[in-house]
């Protein structure tokens, strides 16, 4: 079965050499370049039909080797390394202590933290509040010390916000400081 | 009955894979990292190719990446003139080290304290880990761009390959060459087996084995097309390469001969690896993918499943995926 396959192919190949010799010698050159493709496609086509039902010439008795699955691909919208994997809660140091048996001191050591925090936060809002409007020396980066009357500073502290800048070209009428830039700033109460 | 290969394929990258490299055998398993021109290097668990995370920070094509033995850390390379350190367990930048030129390569020792780079600027830098903010120790010798740069013989010494055509042995302490090899065609990679001290390189389409310490030649393989990489086995029974006919082959250590090709990568092959174990090995392309290959093909290993034909045909064959049949030329 599988040799008069192979007698078809070859019948038809041998017609399409001959069809693109005939047409070689009339030089029709466009119908030539169609056709030099063809016998390349008939064959492409009848390889196809091959695979579909018999086996090759070459490639017999062989099986794939299955798999349980295809690897795991990223995911759209995440970096990854899984926090409750095993190795990141092995190898990851936590903040909060994990033992049971402190859980209970744990606990109130961190309600103290937090309202240590909290004090902290509260007396560095009421300082900025104290400083509108009064004038005030900010210790900058490269021992730029500059003075200002002080306005406000954004929701984040990232700028504040001051008038009169005295710097070293001339008196700044409003001017914004980027907070990163300031080491200190310190003023009269 | 015979068994036909299944690659495993990893995709996830955008671009051309340039460098891989598997960590150490770690209690949770071992890992690879992929460097890729899409500037997102990726870590993934080595025996299934799962992927675990996505190191985001370089802001261009990362050239060359590495882990450290126990999978905590990771290093890569970029064309962004930086090389940076990461954690690899929560995948947090931890280091940026900044660099005058592109960076194509960069290795852990073994103890993870220091690191080595190289690159475009043509010279070699050691950066101790412990103190990041010091300045690195620079070794300059080569007159061209460094591709890769490898620690040996126990992290005193050091290897490495570079455009102007030879590979370079120099002493850490002394920051002298001790030993140069001159090749006629440029060095596609270079790998160092520290066990059995071999140092495995590939330039044309050679493959040459070379001892370590010596650098005394022992072997060369001469394979059908230009290969891009090339990776001995663990315990020295087989290497495979891969290059510019988008294929990978297996020989024979010992007789040289050509045991395997396997094709399934559409594009050249830029790098490939065994796994620490021997088990399999991965490679890495131009068409963006990394594919996980068996050595022992058939085995029940990671996601293979060794499977007797009687129970492909029983009910219990739809748990199995199975690769639908390819077209071999």
């Amino acid at each position: 079965m599988e040799s008069s396959k192979e007698q078809h192919l070859f019948e038809t190949e041998t017609c399409l050499i001959i069809l693109n010799v005939a047409f070689d010698q009339y030089n029709a050159s466009l119908l030539n370049y169609f056709f030099s493709f063809l016998p390349r496609l008939m064959t492409f086509i009848l390889e196809i039909k091959r695979s579909s039902g018999l086996r090759f010439r070459r490639v017999l008795n062989e099986t794939p080797v299955s798999v349980l699955r295809l690897p795991r691909g990223p995911e759209p919208n995440s970096r990854g390394f899984d926090p409750t994997s095993p190795r990141f809660i092995a190898l990851c140091p936590t903040t909060l202590p994990s033992s049971s048996s402190s859980s209970s001191s744990s606990g109130s050591a961190d309600e103290e933290e937090q309202r240590l925090r909290a004090e902290l936060r509260e007396r560095f809002l009421r300082t900025l509040l104290l400083m509108t409007g009064k004038r005030v020396r900010f210790d900058m980066h490269e021992h730029v010390r500059v003075h200002a009357r002080f306005g406000a500073s954004d929701i984040d502290v990232l700028n504040l916000q001051v008038c009169d800048l005295e710097t070293p070209l001339g008196v700044q009428r409003e001017a914004l400081l980027r907070s990163q830039d300031v080491i200190a700033c310190s003023f009269e109460v | 009955m015979a068994m036909r290969q299944t690659p495993l394929t990893c995709s996830g990258h955008t671009r051309p894979v340039v460098d891989l490299a598997f960590s150490g055998i770690t209690p949770y398993g071992y890992f690879l990292i992929s460097a890729c021109k899409d500037g997102k290097p990726m870590l993934r668990q080595g025996d299934t190719g799962d992927w675990i995370g996505t190191f985001l920070g370089h802001k261009g094509a990362v050239w060359g990446a590495t882990l450290n033995k126990e999978a905590t850390k990771a290093a890569t390379a970029a064309a962004d003139f930086t090389a940076k350190v990461w954690d690899a367990v929560t995948g947090d930048e931890v280091l940026t080290l900044a660099h005058k030129h592109i960076v194509k390569s960069v290795n852990f020792t073994q103890d993870s304290n220091c690191l080595l780079t190289g690159g475009n600027d043509k010279v070699l830098r050691i950066y101790d880990l412990g103190k990041p903010e010091a300045e690195p120790q620079e070794i300059a010798g080569h007159t061209s761009a460094i591709k890769k740069a490898l620690w040996c013989n126990n992290d005193q010494q050091i290897l490495s390959a570079a455009d102007d055509k030879t590979i370079r042995l120099w002493d850490k302490n002394t920051k002298e060459a001790v030993k140069s090899l001159s090749f006629d065609a440029s060095v596609s990679s270079m790998e160092y087996i520290p066990d059995g001290e071999v140092l495995v390189i590939t330039y044309g389409r050679t493959i040459a084995f070379y001892k370590a310490h010596s650098l005394d030649l022992i072997k060369t393989v001469d394979a059908p097309a230009s290969i891009h990489s090339a990776s001995l086995h663990p315990d020295k029974d087989f290497f495979v390469a891969g290059g510019d006919d988008f294929k990978l082959y297996k020989y024979d250590y010992t007789t040289k001969e050509e045991m395997e090709s396997y094709k399934g990568h559409f594009g050249p092959i830029h790098c490939v690896r065994f796994s620490p174990d021997g088990e399999l090995y991965a490679s890495g392309s131009e068409d963006g993918t990394l594919r996980l290959w068996q050595t022992a093909v058939g085995k029940t290993y990671g996601l293979w499943k060794c499977v007797l034909p009687e129970e492909l045909s029983s009910e219990n064959s739809e748990v199995l995926y199975c690769p639908p049949a390819e077209i071999k030329a």
